[in-house]
């Protein structure tokens, strides 16, 4: 078990047992991760913060029942990564659609800068531009989808981690993330001749 | 293998985790169909590009602690109240978000006072009175870190920075940590006191200047910078300049000798923590 685990674990147990502080330790030590992740999801900075915000409350009203079988940051995960379902599921409603990645100012559309600061001019072009596709191309895939790619991409959670994260066996994760991928290679497709490049 | 079922071993295939007789299969499918040749390395290009996600640089907003610590609180106020209520503490973590460093949850329990903490009744009443129990501080260090225990003997609450933390039943424990680049200072008093105690806290940043001159919470700044450890203010005036020169390995000696002709005396607690004070 790491260290980091292994705090976490000594936290849980001392907020079960009431200790405010071990609580405020846990948030504070994974909100960012917890706000990246969710920010990957809804690409929408208050969005995000509602996510993370609701999802610790879960945290909290779920912690009396953690048995400590999984990590604590793949039960962060799994619990992040419903209120995000469950979010597309209200919007879905109500007839929203999806954000997509680019937004409306006053004098027309913009798309959403990908920061990715790196050396080569062109290689930045070129990875900026295939950036902002795939973010296109990650926001028509089904919510469920999107999340698994990002927890093992963007987030680098193994396998095992995912499937923990989202209770399901390991081969299924792996299976799913399979026709995420081609799912996502189908709609780069359209924008083939620069992806290709 | 059909094309099908070659594609539901993309993953595994550019991951090079198929085993061997799989991979022949999937190798001898590939090379008879030049669509599925160009399939997959489409496949493997939107692999390699997804992977770049986790470039992404993201913001964290300022106010985040705080609406978590929002949303925390109005979901303990939903629950049955058993017992003792520790009003606000959630709020200590909302402190990050507004103050230029952050001051951070501490995982310690509530009066784990330990053997090498130690405690200041500087913050009394204000005026001096005797038969009038004290407010209580504790200061521990905690690595870089520093957190402060108050245990109020009245209703009033203990002031951070011009912001007043909300009362409590008990003891207040206040961790202080600074994720900034800089050394941050903290002020603390009791509300109506006019006692003002200054913690520094170092940043990430580690100083390399051994001179310097400015006020005494400079000379402070520059000796948690430099040292890497939380220095205390304890003294009544704080104006006067000095001018320092810090070039001991161990932070003590170093303080004591930058603050030897001056109106100010470093002080080294069994934990650590430096304490300035007036002479």
């Amino acid at each position: 078990m790491s260290e980091r685990t292994s705090d976490d674990q000594m936290f849980i147990e001392r907020a079960q047992r009431g200790d405010r502080s071990a609580l405020n330790e846990l948030v504070r030590k994974h909100e960012q991760r917890a706000y990246q992740f969710a920010f990957r999801l809804t690409r929408n900075p208050e969005e995000a913060a509602d996510v993370v915000a609701e999802a610790f409350v879960r945290v909290y009203n779920a912690l009396p029942n953690f048995k400590g079988n999984a990590q604590f940051t793949t039960w962060l995960y799994r619990i992040l990564t419903n209120c995000f379902l469950d979010i597309r599921k209200k919007e879905s409603k109500r007839g929203t659609v999806s954000l997509d990645s680019s937004v409306t100012v006053g004098e027309g559309e913009v798309e959403r800068q990908i920061e990715d600061p790196t050396a080569n001019p062109h290689e930045d072009l070129l990875r900026d531009e295939r950036g902002r596709r795939v973010q296109r191309a990650l926001e028509k895939l089904p919510a469920y989808q999107k999340a698994m790619i990002l927890m093992y991409h963007a987030e680098q959670l193994s396998y095992e981690d995912i499937a923990e994260s989202l209770d399901l066996p390991i081969g299924t994760v792996k299976s799913r993330l399979n026709r995420a991928r081609l799912s996502l290679r189908e709609h780069l497709t359209k924008d083939e001749e620069l992806f290709r490049l | 293998m059909n094309a099908s079922r070659a594609r539901e071993y993309f993953s595994a295939f550019h991951e090079g985790s198929l085993d061997a007789g799989l991979r022949q299969q999937f190798q001898k499918a590939l090379a008879s169909d030049p669509k599925l040749q160009e399939e997959f390395a489409d496949f493997a290009i939107a692999y390699e590009a997804l992977n770049f996600q986790a470039d992404e640089v993201i913001e964290v907003p300022m106010n985040l602690s705080d609406q978590i610590a929002t949303r925390l609180e109005a979901a303990q106020n939903a629950k049955p109240r058993v017992g003792f209520v520790w009003q606000g503490w959630f709020r200590n973590l909302a402190l990050s978000g507004i103050a230029a460093a952050a001051i951070l949850g501490a995982g310690f329990g509530i009066m784990s006072k330990g053997g090498n903490s130690f405690t200041s009744n500087m913050f009394g009443t204000g005026g001096g009175a005797t038969n009038v129990p004290k407010n209580e501080l504790i200061f521990e260090v905690m690595n870089k870190s520093l957190v402060v225990t108050y245990t109020p003997t009245d209703s009033r609450p203990i002031v951070v920075d011009g912001k007043s933390l909300p009362p409590t039943n008990g003891p207040l424990r206040i961790p202080f940590a600074n994720r900034n680049q800089a050394p941050a200072a903290f002020t603390l008093n009791i509300d109506g006191s006019k006692t003002v105690e200054t913690v520094v806290i170092p940043g990430k940043e580690v100083t390399q200047e051994i001179q310097g001159s400015g006020t005494i919470l400079a000379f402070a700044k520059a000796l948690a910078s430099r040292y890497q450890t939380p220095v205390r203010v304890s003294a009544g005036e704080t104006s006067s300049a000095v001018a320092w020169t810090m070039t001991d390995n161990n932070p003590y000696e170093a303080a004591t000798a930058a603050l030897r002709d001056t109106p100010y005396n470093a002080d080294k607690r069994e934990d650590g923590l430096i304490c300035i004070t007036s002479r």
